[in-house]
C-alpha cells in the first residue's frame, strides 16, 4: 500500500470537503458563478460588436418591426454597425411633417432594400438620395428607406396602408423580390408557421387577408417586460436570436425538430386554444394573391397621389419561375398603369456580377447600381 | 456528417449515452454502426465502398498470415488495390486532364499527329470523403502484417477500426495495434477522460468555429479579388490562410479526438505546437503527425531512408514530399508544394551539417536570436509554400506571391480583418494558451504550493461543478457568437 505524500492529502482533504458543502453554499456559488458568466460574456459581446444584431420587435398588426433606435451590429452576412432611427427604420430620421418643397420617395421592400448587409451610407436609399440631391441646395428630394427584413409583399402592402401615407410620399417604390412575395400566403395544413399576416383569393376571386396566426400567436406578441428588455438590452439574448437565425436557415435537422417540439407543445395546450382560429381554405397559387396584393397598392397610391413604381431584384441566377413573372409584370404594370424597372439587365451586363452581390443580397456596389438604375428611371419618369 | 454541424451536436450525445447506457457486448456493435451512420450520412452509396475496402484488407491481412511464403506477392496485391481505389476516385480526373493537356500542346506546338478529341473528357466521380485517410490506414495494416505483426482476428473489430468516426473523414491516421489493444482491453468510463474529451471537443469547436471559418473569409477574400489586393492585404491573406488551415485542422483533430475520448478511446495526436518549429524539419515533426509517421514508415523507409548515403538520402526525402504533396490534392500546385518543401527539407539538412561542422556557426548556434531566426524563416518559408497550397492553380499563385513584394496601396483586407472579431477571438486565444502553460507548469498551483490561494483557487476550478458547467455554456455562447453566419466544411475533407 502507498503512502499519500502532503500535498496529496490536502488535496483529498479538500475535495472532501467540497463534498460536503451546505445546499445553500452549493446554490450560492451557482448563482455567484453564473452572475458572473453572464455579466462576463455581456462585456465581452459589447466589446466585440458580437450579438447586436437584434433588430426586430413583435408587431400585432404587422407581424413585427424594427426596434426604434436600436444599434445594430450586422456579421450575419457582410458588416454594419449602424443605429437604426428613432421611428424604427434603417434610415437617417425624417420628420413626420413634409418641408415645403420637397419631394419624397417612399421605398418599400424587405431585407434588400433594408440593406444591413452594407453600411446605412451604402444602402441604395441613401445613394439614390445622394444622386438625386447632388449639386441642389437645399435639398429637393428625401429617400425614405421602409424596408423591413422577412417582410413579405402583403406587410409591405400593409405598411404603406399603416405607417407610409402620413409621410405624404409623391413617389412610391417597391423593390419585388420573389422570396418575399413567397411568404404572401402560407399552407394552412403546416405546423408552423411565421406569425404575419396572410392573403388568399376567395371562391369569388377577391383579395381576403388572414390574421388566423397571428390571433392564433397572440400572446407572443403582446408587449413582454422581460423579453423587450432582452431584446433592446442583452447580447447574449442577441446571439440565440441570430444563432436560430442562422440554423433555421442552413440546418435542415433544426427545423424538423422545431416542428416537432412546436407539435408536441401544441398537444399540451388547452384543445380550444390550440389551431381553434386558423382558417382552412384551399393551398394558394401565390402569383395571382401577389399580383392583387399589387394592385391593391397601385390603387392605394393612386389615392394617396403617389405613383407607383415596381422595381424587380435582378434574375442574374436564371430563375425561371421569375422569368415568367417578369414577363407578367411587364404586361401587368402597362394594364394598371404603374412603372416598371427590371434590374435584371443592368446587374448581368456589369463586368463582375459576382461584385454585385454578397451572398443572397446586395454588396455595397450592387446597391449602388440600383441606386443608379432608379435614379436614371426616375429621371426619365419625372 | 460534418463535426461542426447541428447534426453531429444532436448525434455524438446520444450514441455516447447509449454506449455508455448498453451492456459491454453491444458497445462495439454501437459504435460499428454508429460509424456507418456517420459516413452515409454524406452519401449513402459509399458506405458500401468502405465496407469493401474493409472486406478486402481484412481478407488480404489474414492471406499474407496464413501463406508465408506468397506475402510478398498478396502485400503487392493489397497495395495495387488499395492505390488503385485512390487513383480512381481522386486522381482518375487529374491523370486525364494531364493527358489531355499535354497531347493538346504536342499535336498545336509540334504537330504531332495525336488523335485529341475536341472536348477534354471528364469522369463523373464524386471524391469519397477520407478516402485518402482510410486508404492510408489499410496500406499500414497489411504492411505491417507483412512485416510480422499479427493480422486483427475479429472481423467486426477490423471494421470498426476502419470505420471509427472520430477519426474515420480526416484522421489522425491510426496504428492499428493501439487501436486494437485498446478495444480488446474494454475501456470503461472514467470521469477524467470524458472531462478531458468534452474540453478537447469545445476547444476545436473554437479553433474551427470561431477562428478557422473567421479567418476563411478574410482569406477568401484575399485570395478571390487579387486585383484589388494591396500588399499589406496580400500578407493578411497569405498569414491568415497558415493560420486559418492550423485551426481548421487542428480544430478538427480535437473534435475528434474528444468523440473517442467519451468513449474510452485514444488516437493520436496530429499537432504539437508547429509554430514553434525553427526548421521546416522540425515542423514536420509537429505538424500532422500522423501523416508525417506514415509518410517516414511507409515511404521514406521502404525507398530506402537514409541508408545509401547523403545523395540517396536527398532524393528520398524530396520524393516522400511530392508524393505527399499529390496525397494533398490533384493538381500541379500540390505537387510543386511537396517538391517545394523536399527542396527546403534538403537545404535545412545540408544547412545544419554545415553548421555542425563550421565551429563559430556552432558557437552562435545555442544562442536564442539564432532560434527564433530559425522560427520567423520557417514562418516565412511556411507563407510562401501556403499560396502553393490555397492558390487555385501555378498563375494564381504567381500573381499571389507578385502581390506581397510589388508594393500597391489598399487595406480592403486589412479593414475586413479590423472589422471582424478576429482581433479579440485571437487575442483570447493567445491568453488561453498563455494561461494553459502556466497552469500546467506554475509551482505555484500545485497542490500544498507556498501561495496557498493560487492553489486553493486551481484545485477549485478543477473540482467545482456548478464552475465547470457554467464556464462550458459559456463558451457554448461564445462559439455561437462568434460564429460567422454559415458553417464551413473542414479543408481537410477535400483531401
Amino acid at each position: 500500500m502507498t503512502t499519500a505524500t502532503q500535498p496529496e492529502m490536502q488535496q483529498r482533504e479538500s475535495l472532501k470537503t467540497a463534498k460536503h458543502q451546505a445546499w445553500w453554499h452549493i446554490a450560492l456559488e451557482i448563482l455567484l458563478i453564473t452572475a458572473l458568466g453572464i455579466l462576463s460574456l455581456e462585456g465581452l459581446f459589447r466589446v466585440c460588436g458580437v450579438g447586436g444584431s437584434e433588430f426586430l420587435e413583435p408587431d400585432a398588426v404587422l407581424g413585427c418591426h424594427q426596434l426604434a433606435g436600436k444599434q445594430v451590429t450586422w456579421r450575419l452576412e457582410g458588416y454594419s454597425n449602424d443605429r437604426l432611427s428613432l421611428a424604427g427604420r434603417r434610415d437617417i430620421l425624417h420628420s413626420l411633417a413634409k418641408p415645403a418643397g420637397v419631394k419624397r420617395i417612399a421605398v418599400l421592400g424587405d431585407s434588400a432594400t433594408e440593406g444591413l448587409q452594407v453600411p446605412l451610407t451604402d444602402t441604395y436609399c441613401r445613394v439614390l438620395d445622394h444622386l438625386l440631391n447632388t449639386n441642389s441646395k437645399p435639398a429637393p428630394f428625401e429617400v425614405l428607406n421602409f424596408g423591413c427584413s422577412s417582410y413579405s409583399t402583403g406587410q409591405q402592402v400593409l405598411q404603406f396602408e399603416k405607417d407610409v401615407t402620413a409621410y405624404k410620399p409623391d413617389i412610391t417604390v417597391l423593390l419585388y423580390v420573389r422570396g418575399a412575395a413567397l411568404q404572401n400566403c402560407y399552407n394552412p395544413y403546416k405546423r408552423a408557421a411565421e406569425p404575419r399576416p396572410y392573403f388568399y383569393m376567395d371562391n369569388k376571386g377577391a383579395l381576403q387577408q388572414d390574421n388566423s396566426i397571428l390571433i392564433e400567436q397572440a400572446t407572443g406578441l403582446k408587449p413582454h417586460a422581460v423579453l423587450d428588455f432582452l431584446r433592446r438590452h442583452s447580447r447574449i439574448y442577441g446571439v440565440f436570436s441570430q444563432a436560430n437565425l442562422a440554423l433555421s436557415i442552413h440546418e435542415k435537422l433544426y427545423n424538423k425538430m422545431r416542428g416537432w417540439t412546436t407539435s408536441l407543445a401544441s398537444k399540451f395546450q388547452p384543445k380550444a386554444a390550440s389551431r381553434s382560429t386558423r382558417l382552412f381554405y384551399p393551398q394558394q397559387d401565390v402569383w395571382p394573391v401577389t399580383k392583387a396584393l399589387l394592385h391593391r397598392l397601385n390603387k392605394d397610391c393612386q389615392a394617396a397621389g403617389s405613383p407607383l413604381i415596381v422595381m424587380i431584384f435582378p434574375n442574374t441566377i436564371g430563375d425561371p419561375i421569375l422569368a415568367v413573372q417578369i414577363a407578367d409584370l411587364n404586361s401587368f404594370s402597362k394594364q394598371e398603369g404603374f412603372g416598371l424597372l427590371d434590374l435584371t439587365p443592368a446587374f448581368k451586363a456589369n463586368k463582375d456580377p459576382s461584385s454585385l452581390f454578397l451572398q443572397y443580397h446586395f454588396s455595397s456596389a450592387g446597391h449602388k447600381l440600383t441606386a443608379e438604375q432608379l435614379a436614371a428611371f426616375l429621371a426619365i419618369r419625372t | 456528417m460534418l463535426f461542426n454541424s447541428f447534426t453531429y451536436l444532436v448525434f455524438l450525445p446520444v450514441v455516447v449515452a447509449l454506449y455508455w447506457l448498453l451492456p459491454k457486448v453491444c458497445r462495439r456493435g454501437l459504435l460499428l454502426i454508429a460509424s456507418y451512420i456517420f459516413y452515409m450520412n454524406w452519401m449513402p452509396a459509399y458506405g458500401l465502398l468502405i465496407l469493401t475496402l474493409t472486406v478486402v484488407n481484412y481478407l488480404l491481412g489474414r492471406c499474407i498470415a496464413a501463406w508465408q511464403s506468397r506475402r510478398k506477392l498478396i502485400l503487392a496485391i493489397g497495395l495495387i488495390f488499395n492505390l488503385g481505389c485512390l487513383c480512381f476516385y481522386k486522381y482518375a480526373n487529374f491523370l486525364i486532364d494531364s493527358l489531355f493537356q499535354s497531347s493538346s500542346w504536342l499535336h498545336n506546338k509540334l504537330g504531332l499527329p495525336l488523335p485529341v478529341p475536341v472536348n477534354e473528357p471528364v469522369l463523373n466521380i464524386i471524391l469519397p470523403l477520407g478516402i485518402s485517410f482510410f486508404t492510408f490506414e489499410f496500406i499500414h495494416y497489411i504492411t505491417d502484417v507483412y512485416r510480422g505483426s499479427q493480422p486483427v482476428k475479429n472481423f467486426w473489430n477490423f471494421a470498426l477500426f476502419a470505420a471509427f468516426f472520430p477519426s474515420q473523414i480526416a484522421g489522425p491516421i491510426k496504428r492499428f495495434q493501439d487501436f486494437m489493444k485498446q478495444l480488446l482491453d474494454e475501456p470503461v468510463f472514467k470521469k477524467s477522460s470524458f472531462q478531458a474529451g468534452l474540453f478537447l471537443i469545445f476547444q476545436g469547436l473554437f479553433k474551427k468555429i470561431v477562428l478557422g471559418d473567421n479567418l476563411g473569409q478574410i482569406v477568401n477574400a484575399g485570395f478571390t479579388h487579387l486585383d484589388k489586393l494591396g500588399t499589406a492585404d496580400a500578407w493578411v491573406a497569405v498569414i491568415g490562410f497558415q493560420l486559418q488551415i492550423f485551426f481548421d485542422f487542428s480544430g478538427y483533430t480535437d473534435i475528434g479526438r474528444g468523440s473517442a475520448l467519451l468513449f474510452g478511446y485514444k488516437v493520436p495526436e496530429n499537432f504539437n505546437w508547429p509554430f514553434l518549429a525553427s526548421n521546416l524539419t522540425e515542423f514536420w515533426r509537429r505538424w500532422h503527425m500522423s501523416l508525417s509517421t506514415w509518410l517516414r514508415d511507409y515511404l521514406f523507409i521502404p525507398l530506402g531512408g537514409s541508408r545509401g548515403g547523403a545523395w540517396k538520402t536527398m532524393r528520398n526525402v524530396f520524393l516522400t514530399m511530392v508524393l505527399g504533396g499529390l496525397w494533398h490534392g490533384a493538381a500541379w500546385h500540390y505537387v510543386i508544394w511537396g517538391a517545394f518543401h523536399g527542396a527546403i527539407l534538403v537545404v535545412t539538412k545540408e544547412w545544419q551539417d554545415l553548421v555542425a561542422r563550421v565551429s563559430w556557426l556552432a558557437r552562435i548556434r545555442p544562442h536564442p536570436v539564432w532560434h527564433w531566426g530559425g522560427v520567423v524563416t520557417t514562418w516565412f518559408l511556411l507563407f510562401m509554400a501556403g499560396i502553393l497550397f490555397r492558390s487555385d492553380n501555378m498563375p494564381h499563385a504567381v500573381t499571389m506571391a507578385a502581390k506581397l513584394f510589388i508594393p500597391a496601396h489598399s487595406a480592403t483586407v486589412i479593414e475586413m480583418f479590423l472589422l471582424s472579431t478576429l482581433p479579440v477571438s485571437l487575442s483570447l486565444y493567445v491568453v488561453f494558451l498563455l494561461c494553459s502553460r502556466w497552469r500546467e507548469s506554475a509551482p505555484s498551483l500545485q497542490p500544498g504550493a507556498a501561495t496557498p490561494l493560487l492553489s486553493r483557487l486551481n484545485l477549485w476550478c478543477r473540482s467545482s461543478m456548478p464552475f465547470q458547467i457554467v464556464v462550458y455554456a459559456c463558451l457554448s455562447i461564445i462559439i455561437l457568437g462568434f460564429a460567422p453566419g454559415k458553417m464551413e466544411p473542414f479543408i481537410y475533407f477535400q483531401f
